[in-house]
């Protein structure tokens, strides 16, 4: 997907930006940004793999109560990206097979 | 309505005893006050298939995990069974004593697999246990299975054989005819038969002493919590000496905390304790301290059934014609179910039983009048 | 922990039905604590943006709340106290409520309680659902309007519900490509219940506005129709729409495709019964929503004494009827705390009533109009996914079934449905109808999986430090 934008820019002023890891890759966030807005901006839709089907997961209910966003956070697995603020220097995993 | 065996109470006893006695072709009816099959201790169990620690239930424990070896295969139905083996440490040296005095027991009993681990054995077999631990014991033929699924898949067979199941139904009181038992009254009518099974569980003493035994069962709250699924170092069930909790493992990937019971504290509740899990959970910290990130994601508890031995009732109950009981499990009735149910079928149809029941003696404690 | 003991009303809940009770019978002269998992006050509907975003006020405005701050302010009332980042996640004893605030549990006594934990999305199961890239309508709202963050860029929205409108708007305002909107009421039925908008101009307005733009940008409005399938390797790359029948069952024949990368579910809420489960509380069926609601009486208590409920957890009316009815279950909590005397409570209460009833009227109609349609619940195919957490698929409860589960209970022990992180909020009523029809019962008669706690997820060393709180106290 083209991921130019998914940011709304009109009528909104972020604060200054700070770095996270996403597998690896430095993502921008802003301050006040769940984790799962940092990836969905990032055109990063699937969040984890499945433990018994192995099927793609992400955002599903956006309010911590699906549990279907789980990403692993500085080593602590199964964090609802949703509900998570980005933090600098965060280092996130997905939770792909 | 009339058959040849009623059994009151369709736990996994109940269950199993329907189910061989229908493979050897005798009209059987369950009762059950459920909505379903196994929806008490059964079904809600730690789900542990332990011999180890065992003590006059020892036989027993070994003879039905011989049966559980092929279960799955014989009910047609996947039970979850594994042989993850069990470890049992002790955290101090009185304890190393008591660990050692079992294993003779155990030694002396034909199950010779099971064998003392040293802290490191331990600390391997579970990465991350405590170094408080001081030694540990092995079996690698005890294992785990899924509650839920047992009990049903022995109903489910018994009803192929033709056995009926009726749930809903409560047993009220028992027919009697001078020193026989014929059959039982339910809240919706009589049932006659020539021979009643008692294996109603916590709730079996008041049928019991109706016909002059007493068979004191004194309810405990066991308690489990649920963790989330997720990659974890439990590979076996693991039990410690003097802690009153366990970790077991399932199938699915969860881990089961169990907070062993106490008796008479909550009566025939079965609630969760904010005191109890909470106190539990800063202990269970102390002996795998990896487990402070994992969630609960639930919480559940069953009755355990206290006798004053600590052993079961079964059999035939003496002084009265067609009257079995096989209550007072407390820990361990999902693993003894199946050769239990075996047993009583055997029993039931004339066959004298091939392991010793003078233990377990239904009128081991003082008759009542009856 | 003295300064967290509960005051004599506790407010779960920091949403609009939830301020409004707190507000309420402060004003009494009540002193309430309201508790709330959110960092900051609103709820849904008047969820805020973070604070190091900088919104100027004409776009707030603009956005929907000119009201929004003129109501968080009514928890700086004197007698409230608000507990931010906490959440209930459990009843011991019968009124006992454990917390949860940050890395700590505690437990609380309660007196009277007043429930306002509002709703979620609810699920619609079709094959391929689980996708990434298909969301709730909450769920997208929520990010458009608190996060700035668009879910995609060509988006499908499906749904059955006044709700679907003002989204399509939003999107379409914030540069979203709208592919098409399927509405699954059917309206020519609805028409008979629009008598309920008598006196409500203003929402027939609102939904006027809300049609020109979707004319304006050429999208595709079709009504009576439902999304039925959904595919794509990773994320959803098409979705399938289909007409339903008389029955709201899709008609072979009628599918249409569409290639889009997000898909955005719009088919309603279902309560958080929950708490007021773990209460103990008995659950109404509302034939409308074909699901499960606290039962309560005309003053918004239910079936526990001393327990009310407010808002969407037991009504679909919007945010003017969660604020008419916090406004009752404030009044009635404070009468019961002996802050208003007979006379004084009769007195306030008869208008506020009046209003709810005011309100309700169109929140009736509007309830029928979109009333969940029968057709809905079958849609998916044997290896559709029913649970999310446990992967259970619609082949494996109907197994279940045959195997002799008569009931939500024996399906979950049989399958695992409703045993993970969510405990069943998501799955149980997409499993309800499936057990009612293979046992041939009635929904109603079905019961929801049993709450336990916590029913929100704990790490245990998070347990932990109940044990300690406990000593203390
Ligand atoms: C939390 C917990 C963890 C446990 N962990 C383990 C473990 O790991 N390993 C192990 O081996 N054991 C364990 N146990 C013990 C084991 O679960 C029980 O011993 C076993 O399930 C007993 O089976 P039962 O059929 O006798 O009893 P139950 O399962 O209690 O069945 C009795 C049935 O009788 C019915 N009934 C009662 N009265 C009437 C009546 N009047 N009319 C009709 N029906 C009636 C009841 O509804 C019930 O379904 C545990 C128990 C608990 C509670
Ligand atoms: C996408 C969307 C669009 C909407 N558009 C409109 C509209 O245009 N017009 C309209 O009138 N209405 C609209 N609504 C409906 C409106 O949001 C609701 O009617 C209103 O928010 C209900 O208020 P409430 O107070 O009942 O619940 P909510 O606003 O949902 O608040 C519930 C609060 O309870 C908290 N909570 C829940 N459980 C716990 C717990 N266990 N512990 C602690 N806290 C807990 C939650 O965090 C939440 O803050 C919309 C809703 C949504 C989701």
């Amino acid at each position: 997907m083209d991921t130019q934008n998914l940011r709304i820019q009109k009528g909104i002023t972020r604060s200054k930006p700070f770095q996270i890891q996403v597998d690896g890759q430095l993502l921008f966030a802003y301050p006040g940004e769940t984790l799962g807005t940092v990836l969905l901006a990032n055109g990063k839709r699937a969040f984890r793999h499945t433990m018994l089907s192995g099927g793609a997961r992400g955002i599903y209910c956006g309010m911590g109560v699906c549990f279907e966003c789980l990403v692993t956070v500085n080593g602590q697995a199964n964090v609802r990206a949703c509900v998570t603020l980005a933090q600098p220097g965060d280092r996130v995993k997905r939770q792909f097979k | 309505m009339k058959t040849d065996v009623v059994i009151v109470g369709g736990g996994l006893i109940g269950c199993a005893t329907a189910y061989y006695l229908a493979k050897k072709k005798s009209n059987v009816i369950v009762i059950e006050k459920d909505a379903g099959v196994g929806l008490q201790a059964s079904g809600r169990n730690a789900g542990m298939v332990r011999q180890q620690a065992r003590k006059a239930a020892l036989p027993l424990a070994m003879a039905s995990v011989r049966l559980w070896a092929a279960l799955a295969q014989e009910l047609e139905n996947d039970l979850g069974y594994t042989r993850t083996g069990y470890l049992k440490i002790a955290l101090d040296e009185a304890g190393v004593a008591v660990l050692e005095n079992e294993m003779a027991w155990e030694h002396a009993h034909g199950l010779t697999e099971v064998r003392m681990l040293s802290p490191d054995e331990c600390r391997d077999k579970i990465i991350g246990l405590t170094d408080r631990v001081v030694a540990g014991k092995f079996c690698p033929t005890d294992g785990i299975a899924n509650p839920m699924l047992v009990t049903p898949a022995y109903a489910r067979a018994a009803q192929r054989l033709g056995a009926e199941i009726k749930t809903r139904t409560t047993v009220t009181g028992l027919l009697r005819q001078g020193s026989a038992v014929r059959g039982v009254t339910t809240e919706q009518g009589e049932i006659e038969a020539e021979v009643v099974v008692n294996a109603a569980g916590p709730w079996a003493c008041h049928l019991n002493e109706s016909i002059g035994c007493a068979t004191p069962i004194t309810p405990g709250l066991s308690q489990l919590m649920f963790t989330e699924r997720r990659a974890h170092n439990l590979v076996c069930p693991v039990g410690v000496l003097g802690f009153g909790g366990y970790f077991v493992p399932t199938h699915a990937g969860n881990m089961v905390l169990g907070i062993s019971g106490v008796p008479n504290k909550y009566g025939y509740s079965t609630r969760v304790e904010y005191s109890d899990i909470t106190a539990k959970a800063a202990q269970m910290l102390e002996i795998l301290p990896w487990l402070s990130q994992v969630s609960v994601i639930r919480t559940m508890s069953g009755i355990t059934e206290y006798t004053p031995d600590g052993e079961p009732y079964i059999g035939a109950v003496p002084g009265t014609r067609g009257f079995f009981t096989a209550v007072g499990f407390h820990g361990q009735g999902f693993c003894l179910g199946p050769i239990v149910g075996k047993i009583l079928a055997d029993l039931i149809t004339g066959k004298e039983s091939s392991i010793s029941l003078a233990t377990f003696k239904p009128d081991r404690f003082a008759r009542v009048q009856g | 922990m003295n300064d967290l003991t509960l005051a004599p009303l506790t407010v779960v809940g920091a949403g609009p039905a939830g301020i409004m009770a707190a507000y309420t019978a402060a004003e009494a002269g009540v002193d309430v604590t309201v508790i709330d998992e959110n960092p900051l006050p609103g709820g849904q509907y008047l969820r805020q943006s973070p604070p190091e975003f900088t919104i100027p006020d004409v776009v707030a405005a603009h956005s929907g709340h000119p009201e929004a701050a003129a109501l968080y302010r009514k928890l700086e009332h004197p007698r409230i106290r608000t507990m931010h980042n906490t959440s209930v996640w459990g009843v011991f004893d019968g009124r006992m409520l454990a917390l949860a605030e940050r890395d700590r549990v505690y437990l609380h006594k309660a007196n009277r309680v007043v429930i306002a934990t509002g709703a979620y999305d609810r699920p619609l199961a079709f094959p391929g659902w689980t996708l990434p890239g298909i969301l709730g309508a909450g769920a997208v709202m929520r990010m458009v309007k608190t996060q700035w963050v668009l879910p995609g860029k060509r988006v499908l929205l499906a749904g059955l519900g006044p709700l679907q409108l003002p989204l399509a708007d939003l999107l379409l305002e914030s540069g979203v490509e709208v592919v098409c909107v399927a509405e699954a009421a059917n309206l020519f039925l609805g028409w008979r219940h629009l008598s309920g908008f008598w006196g409500h101009g203003d929402r027939i307005w609102e939904a006027y506005t809300y049609i020109k733009t979707l004319v304006q940008h050429r999208v595709p409005v079709f009504h009576n129709h439902a999304i039925v399938s959904a595919s794509g390797k990773e994320q959803v790359e098409t979705a399938t729409i289909a007409r339903l029948d008389g029955s709201g069952q899709p008609i072979a024949g009628t599918e249409r495709q569409f290639e889009v990368d997000t898909v955005c579910l719009g088919y309603g809420f279902l309560p958080s019964i929950q708490l007021a489960m773990a209460f103990g509380c008995e659950p109404r069926f509302d034939e409308n929503l074909s699901w499960f609601v606290p039962r309560h009486n005309d003053h918004m208590e239910t079936t526990e004494p001393g327990i009310f409920v407010a808002g969407d957890v037991t009504d679909f009316g919007g945010a003017k009827v969660a604020l008419a009815e916090g406004r009752v279950a404030g009044l009635a909590a404070a009468h019961q705390l002996g802050a208003l005397d007979d006379a004084t409570f009769n007195r306030l209460v008869a208008p506020a009533l009046a209003e709810l009833r005011h309100m309700n009227r169109v929140a009736l109609a509007l309830q029928r109009i979109y009333r969940f349609r029968r057709g809905l619940a079958f849609l998916a195919s044997d290896d559709t996914i029913l649970c999310r957490c446990e992967d259970v698929t619609l082949a494996k409860v109907k197994q279940a079934l045959a195997d002799g589960a008569i009931d939500l209970h024996q399906v979950k022990l049989g399958t695992r449905a409703g045993m993970g992180y969510c405990q069943g909020r998501c799955c149980s009523a997409l499993i309800a109808p499936i057990v009612a029809k293979e046992t041939k019962q009635s929904i109603s008669t079905l019961h929801p999986f049993t709450v336990r706690p916590p029913i929100q997820p704990i790490p245990l060393q998070m347990l932990a430090t109940g044990a300690v709180s406990m000593a203390v106290e």
